[in-house]
């Protein structure tokens, strides 16, 4: 009781601050990834390129303005107004602080103004210059001011070629000739309006030329690309801090999911840790039982698995022995065969005799199939066990006679049948005999017995030898799965553990008899069988 | 010889289009405005409620009568107060590239100001002219219904903008002419046009304003101001702007159109006639000096230049 008191005020005020400030945290990341209007780039990118057409639209009209007796500056004013409103556009866009923007602008409004000077300028020369000949024309010069006359008509001539050209040499010719001029004396006040003109020709043209030049060199192309690029730069750097201002807004809900989740659980485990305070000690030794119950379904599901590999390395062994048989057999066969005298009974029951090994070698093989099938499932039918005595004995027969250990077979008169997979019954006693071949192989002496006891409602199947388990961790052990006394290569430790697990399928029992004065292994089994519905 | 040199300058000076477009085109009106705040706006111009005494509108000295000027060489204000300069009309005032003789504003909006708040003019601020607007039930109702919001500086500024781009004055007989009605202009007219253009007078009166598009400085051919009267800070023109020396005298070529209406003339008010303006313009812009009929010719043209004037008064 006191426990749940104690832990409430401990659990609670702590997550709920933790929370609130990194609901906070989170507000203020989800705004400032959202403060980044990546959209406003892309449109000031397109705006700068805007920007730049209309520039050149500017100047080349300022060009044909310079060129034309009668310019018209309306095209020249809305290119300059539009270019002044896409500077104002620009510089209320995005990365308004930088030294690109600040030259950006300042090239821009330099252009502006350098307009307007030429609008002025060229105003005023492209009048001088079409007055120019009537001006010519009205300048009255005396009979004797020929050669006056000679050098304002040759002034005239020189300065329309001059506006049309920058020869540095005409120019002084001009100047030369309008100082020539105006040094004469007594000149008539046509001729002074002439020479007027023709010096504000002279320095409108230098002037204009001067600004014409400036204009055409304003490198304003190059201060919108190194512009743009300062907003490309910009830009990447934003989406980058963007990109991680959303992330670590993500982690931050991450966070605060998983600190959610862990206050859960941990109150969820108080609350536990509460219950199983008031747990009865039959609650746990309950819980103690499903463990072990657990432990034991798990290793009956890995030895049932490492049994098929048991198997799958044993089967060449298996296998070998009949083959070995018919090979022998039909190696006979061929000698009758050759032979002049043909004994037809005796070729006839080594036919038969490999027949019946390769249906041995068959049944193995279904058998290996049935076996990774879960026993309940496997189809049991009657088994005569003599039958499954002879066919095991007739696998392994051989090696024991071949290392001259006795066996000894116990069978009684009456067949005795039990409902199960013959294939797994004789898997059991062959691996059973095989392992009382390994341990007695090495001492003299050695025998093995198999042995038949049919009790009515159980049978029992016994297969001793010579030797002696005497270790009782060894007894122990003996049916947990990898557990092997074998050397190392020779058997995986399954063999047993697998066996028992057949014969528990079977509802029978595999056990040793620490009775006997032998090793001895006891099969039971119940003569009825499984009873399936 | 002569013809020579006039070839060469045709080679070198005639439109590089070879066709012959003329310089000048008509006056289209603004279809793009919403009627609701012109006459907003019209309200507005036409009320002394904006000047600090409730004495003078905006229409006091853009009377719609005189052609949008005031009929005066110098604009009298509040109190009245003489200012230094010639009212200009605020008809076609939209097409003008800047405001104010010397240009300082660049558009309307920003144009507004001055005479707002000119000590020599309405002198008034926004706090009185909104504080008086929201006490008046009449404007409340209309600015809710126009902005529906209460009048402030954005939305009155907008609605008086809004009508003066309005003020254009379409279908001048020149202006007909120049839409293929040969006839529109008489003989004496188009002679007049014809000078203009070839005395150079359309190279700085050009474009769809007649003007506006350009600063000239007052006295390219001559120094008007040195045989003059004292000067003024207004005769500094776009320098008082830009502080620049070249910039001394210099100001934003003003429109002809509705000229005619708009005497006096110059910065100064210093013309009291057509005549006399062309005469000192030929004089001291073109270094020319017009013949009598030349003069005559040219103030005719000058005087087909008057348009329909725009609806004018809201009461
Ligand atoms: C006291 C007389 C007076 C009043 C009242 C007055 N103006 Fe003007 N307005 C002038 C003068 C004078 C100028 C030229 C000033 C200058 O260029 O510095 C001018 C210039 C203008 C121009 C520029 C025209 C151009 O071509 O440059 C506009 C537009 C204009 N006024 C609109 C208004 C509006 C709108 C109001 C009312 C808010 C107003 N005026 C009130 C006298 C007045
Ligand atoms: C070099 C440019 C230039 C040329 C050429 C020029 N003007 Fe002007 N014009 C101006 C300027 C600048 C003003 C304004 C002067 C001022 O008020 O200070 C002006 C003003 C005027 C005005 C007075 C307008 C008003 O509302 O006050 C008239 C009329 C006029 N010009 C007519 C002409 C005629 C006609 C010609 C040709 C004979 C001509 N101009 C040639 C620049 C020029």
């Amino acid at each position: 009781m006191n426990l749940n008191t104690l832990l409430k005020p401990k659990l609670k005020v702590p997550h709920f601050a933790w929370g609130m400030l990194l609901l906070i945290v989170c507000a203020g990341l989800l705004y400032k990834a959202h403060l980044r209007d990546l959209g406003e780039y892309t449109h000031t990118a397109s705006t700068l390129k805007t920007l730049k057409e209309l520039d050149a639209v500017l100047t080349s009209q300022v060009l044909e303005a310079r060129l034309r007796s009668h310019p018209n500056y309306d095209s020249i004013v809305q290119a300059a107004e539009s270019i002044q409103d896409t500077v104002t556009e620009i510089k209320k866009g995005p990365a308004n602080e930088t030294p690109e923007l600040k030259l950006f602008e300042s090239v821009f409004s330099r252009k502006i103004e350098l307009i307007e000077e030429f609008k002025s300028n060229n105003s005023v020369l492209k009048n001088s210059l079409n007055y120019l000949p009537s001006a010519l024309s009205d300048a009255d010069f005396r009979p004797g001011q020929l050669s006056l006359r000679n050098r304002a008509e040759t002034l005239t001539h020189k300065l329309f070629i001059y506006n049309a050209s920058a020869s540095q040499d005409l120019k002084e010719q001009i100047l030369s000739l309008i100082n020539f001029l105006s040094n004469s004396r007594s000149l008539s006040k046509g001729t002074e309006g002439f020479l007027k003109h023709a010096k504000l020709i002279a320095t409108q043209k230098t002037l204009l030329d001067e600004l014409v030049s400036e204009l055409l060199a304003l490198p304003t192309s190059h201060h919108a690309d190194s512009l743009f690029a300062a907003y490309s730069t910009q830009h990447r750097k934003d989406q980058e801090r963007s990109n991680a201002f959303s992330s670590a807004l993500f982690l931050l809900a991450l966070v605060f999911g998983a600190a959610t989740i862990f206050a859960l659980v941990r109150l969820r485990r108080s609350a536990e840790t509460l219950r199983r305070l008031n747990e009865s000690l039959e609650t746990r030794v309950q819980e103690r039982t499903q463990t072990i119950a657990d432990q034991q379904q798990r290793m009956f599901a890995s030895s049932k698995l490492a049994s098929l590999g048991e198997m799958a390395a044993g089967i060449a062994h298996e296998i070998n022995n009949p083959l070995t048989v018919i090979s022998a057999t039909s190696e006979e066969l061929q000698d009758l065969v050759a032979e002049q005298q043909f004994d037809h009974a005796y070729a006839g029951k080594l036919a038969h005799r490999i027949e019946a090994t390769s249906d041995r070698i068959a049944k193995i093989v279904r058998g290996l199939r049935d076996f990774s099938r879960d026993g309940s499932d496997a189809p049991f039918a009657s088994v005569d066990l003599s039958k499954v005595i002879q066919n095991t004995l007739a696998l392994c027969n051989e090696r024991f006679k071949k290392h001259g250990i006795p066996l000894r077979i116990i069978v009684p008169e009456s067949a005795s049948s039990i409902q199960g997979d013959e294939i797994q019954i004789e898997q059991v006693l062959l691996n059973l005999l095989n392992n009382a071949f390994d341990a007695v192989i090495d001492s003299p002496n050695s025998w093995v017995e198999v042995k038949l006891i049919d009790a009515g409602s159980v049978i029992q199947l016994t297969v001793s030898d010579s030797g002696r388990i005497t270790d009782p961790t060894v007894l122990q052990k003996l049916f947990i799965p990898f557990f092997t006394t074998k050397e190392v290569g020779k058997g995986t430790g399954l063999g047993l553990s697998v066996s028992k697990g057949i014969i528990t399928a079977h509802r029978g029992d595999l056990a040793v008899d620490l009775q006997a004065p032998n090793t001895r292994f006891v099969i039971t089994l119940p003569t009825r069988g499984v009873v399936t519905e | 010889m002569r013809l020579a040199m006039i070839l060469v300058a045709h080679l070198f000076l005639s439109p590089a289009t070879g066709i012959t477009s003329e310089p000048i085109e008509p006056i289209v009106i603004p279809t793009d405005l919403n009627p609701t705040k012109v006459s907003l706006g019209r309200r507005l111009f036409n009320d002394p409620i904006l000047s600090a005494n409730n004495s003078i509108s905006c229409a006091s000295c853009h009377d719609f009568k005189r052609g949008g000027a005031d009929g005066k060489s110098l604009a009298i204000g509040i109190h009245g107060r003489k200012n230094e300069l010639n009212t200009p009309s605020v008809f076609n005032s939209a097409l003008n590239f800047k405001q104010f003789w010397d240009g300082r504003a660049e558009s309307l909006e920003e144009q507004l100001d001055g005479p707002l708040h000119g000590e020599n003019e309405m002198a008034s601020t926004w706090v009185q002219i909104i504080q008086k607007l929201q006490q008046d039930p009449a404007y409340l109702a209309e600015f809710k219904k126009v902005y529906s919001s209460q009048p402030n500086e954005n939305n009155i500024r907008n609605a008086i903008v809004t009508f003066e781009r309005s003020l254009a004055t379409p279908d001048s007989k020149f202006d007909r002419f120049l839409r293929g009605e040969t006839h529109a202009l008489d003989g004496q007219e188009r002679e007049g046009y014809r000078r203009f253009k070839d005395y150079g007078c359309i190279a700085c009166h050009q474009g769809r304003n007649i003007g506006g598009n350009m600063f000239q400085v007052f006295g390219v051919m001559g120094n008007i101001f040195s045989d003059r009267k004292k000067l003024t800070r207004g005769d500094l023109g776009r320098f008082n702007v830009t502080q620049k020396e070249s910039d001394k005298h210099r100001f934003k070529v003003p429109s002809l159109r509705n000229v005619a209406l708009t005497a006096p003339y110059f910065h100064d008010g210093s013309a009291s006639t057509i005549e006399d303006a062309v005469k000192i313009m030929g004089k001291y812009q073109l270094g020319r000096d017009l013949s009598a009929k030349d003069i005559e010719l040219i103030s005719r043209f000058l005087r087909s230049l008057t348009g329909k004037t725009p609806e004018g008064n809201a009461r």
